[in-house]
């Protein structure tokens, strides 16, 4: 949920040490960068979020602007914080999950429901497969970032219409592997 | 665009606009918004990627919170490390780096230039104390050292008379009353003088005023310090009774004698 006209009052509690203020701007905004790293296939996405908002504190105080532009702030440093993390796997191993943490974060409950989302996830991921990078990205922080074009525009470093272009273009790529029947929706 | 340009794939699309899109991609559609295939994709996109609570939510916030708080506490630190770790070299030890440049400067002067007269002096001190000198070096130092009495058969006498004999004996610049000997008629500008330290400049200094006057002005300022001073007074009596009574005519030249013109009364 938005937090709206209360905002700035979070934000300046945030600013002056709140601890309830982090939790609510951690709440607000979290899941979506959480979802939007997990649909760019980052593999620790707990690890990135939460070096993104230590992040976020340490920065605060050169931040300005209302909560849109504070969204489009934290997605910014969500992507470069995923984008180094994908860089140094590829440089060393990875370590592996504790298994007190995949007891946490792993399926639980109905494995039929669970089955039937892996499924519906690996639809969509091949679906996705087909675009490129920057039209997926563009389409994931449109869908699962909720920013707007201007928004996006800041976190991938383009001009508005750069993104515009990346956004019809997607568009029409996710048509076409869709009309295609390669996977069925 | 004829339908022949348009990809059989395409052809049932719909086409949106800005507004549409946005609602579409935002999740907002509205109701009189035809579903549409990419509308299914959306949705089957957001439900396999939920926005759900973060199940180590608690861990992130309080490392936030400790962020927060360490940026609070870097405010006003208690203690600076020492290290150049948080600024460059130049600025953090900068004065360790003079102190070695400065002791690398002395170094070589320490060693080369005062170090060898160290050891002359320690070597001409065991020498004198021990007596073996030749006689007027061995004089000369004991009477600059203040132990000439050991040399006199009569310890009654002066030192500073001993020295004057000895001066006159070795005819050596710094002998005052040999100089003044020499110089006949110049006696009164060098009896002021009689210190010993001016010896070479005494005979010059006779012959001008200002020069006497300056050495008077010099007795004027021991007068100021009568208890270091007392002695050179007497010393400087003993130099006049012991030379000549013209040093009377010079003191009544000068203003300031007054710390020698009891000497003359004493006399």
């Amino acid at each position: 949920m938005p937090l709206g006209d209360q905002f700035d009052a979070v934000l300046g509690a945030a600013r002056a040490g709140g601890d309830w203020a982090w939790r609510e701007l951690y709440r607000d905004t979290a899941p979506a960068l959480a979802g939007y790293l997990r649909a760019r296939g980052v593999t620790d996405v707990d690890d990135v979020v939460g070096d993104t908002f230590v992040t976020v504190v340490g920065r605060i105080g050169s931040f300005s602007g209302g909560e849109p532009s504070f969204r489009a702030w934290i997605f910014t440093i969500g992507r470069n914080l995923a984008i180094d993390a994908h860089r140094a796997r590829t440089r060393r191993p990875a370590d592996p999950t504790p298994m007190d943490v995949l007891a946490e974060t792993g399926p639980q409950g109905d494995v039929e429901a669970d089955a039937l989302a892996q499924l519906g996830r690996e639809r969509v991921i091949s679906v996705l497969e087909a675009l490129t990078h920057d039209q997926r990205d563009v389409l994931l922080l449109r869908i699962l970032g909720g920013l707007s074009i201007d928004e996006v525009a800041t976190v991938t470093h383009r001009n508005v219409g750069a993104v515009k272009m990346l956004q019809h273009r997607g568009i029409g790529a996710l048509r076409r592997e869709i009309a295609r029947g390669a996977v069925t929706l | 665009m004829s339908p022949g340009n348009v990809p059989p794939h395409e052809m049932g699309a719909r086409s949106f606009d800005d507004d549409e899109l946005d609602r579409l991609l935002g999740g907002h559609p509205q109701p009189t918004d035809q579903p549409d295939e990419l509308d299914v994709f959306v949705r089957d996109l957001r439900s396999a990627f939920p926005t759900t609570p973060m199940a180590l939510e608690d861990q992130h916030i309080a490392a936030m919170t400790d962020a927060s708080r360490l940026l609070a506490d870097k405010g006003d630190p208690v203690v600076r490390p020492a290290s150049n770790a948080d600024a460059p070299a130049p600025q953090v030890s900068w004065l360790p780096k003079r102190r070695r440049t400065d002791m690398k400067r002395l170094k070589p002067i320490l060693t080369k230039g005062l170090a060898p007269v160290f050891a002359l002096l320690t070597i001409f001190s065991g020498m004198a104390y021990a007596g073996v000198l030749p006689a007027p070096v061995q004089n000369a130092v004991a009477g600059f050292v203040g132990a000439d009495q050991e040399d006199t058969d009569d310890p009654t006498t002066d030192g500073l008379v001993d020295d004057e004999t000895i001066d006159v004996d070795d005819d050596e610049p710094s002998d005052d009353q040999g100089e003044d000997g020499d110089l006949p008629g110049k006696d009164d500008g060098e009896a002021n003088d009689d210190q010993g330290d001016d010896g070479d400049g005494q005979g010059e200094d006779a012959d001008d005023e200002g020069d006497v006057e300056g050495d008077a002005d010099d007795q004027g300022e021991d007068g100021d310090d009568p208890g270091d001073d007392g002695d050179h007074r007497d010393e400087s009596d003993e130099v006049q009774n012991s030379d000549d009574e013209p040093d009377d005519d010079s003191d009544a030249g000068t203003d300031e004698d007054a710390d020698i013109e009891p000497s003359g009364d004493e006399e």
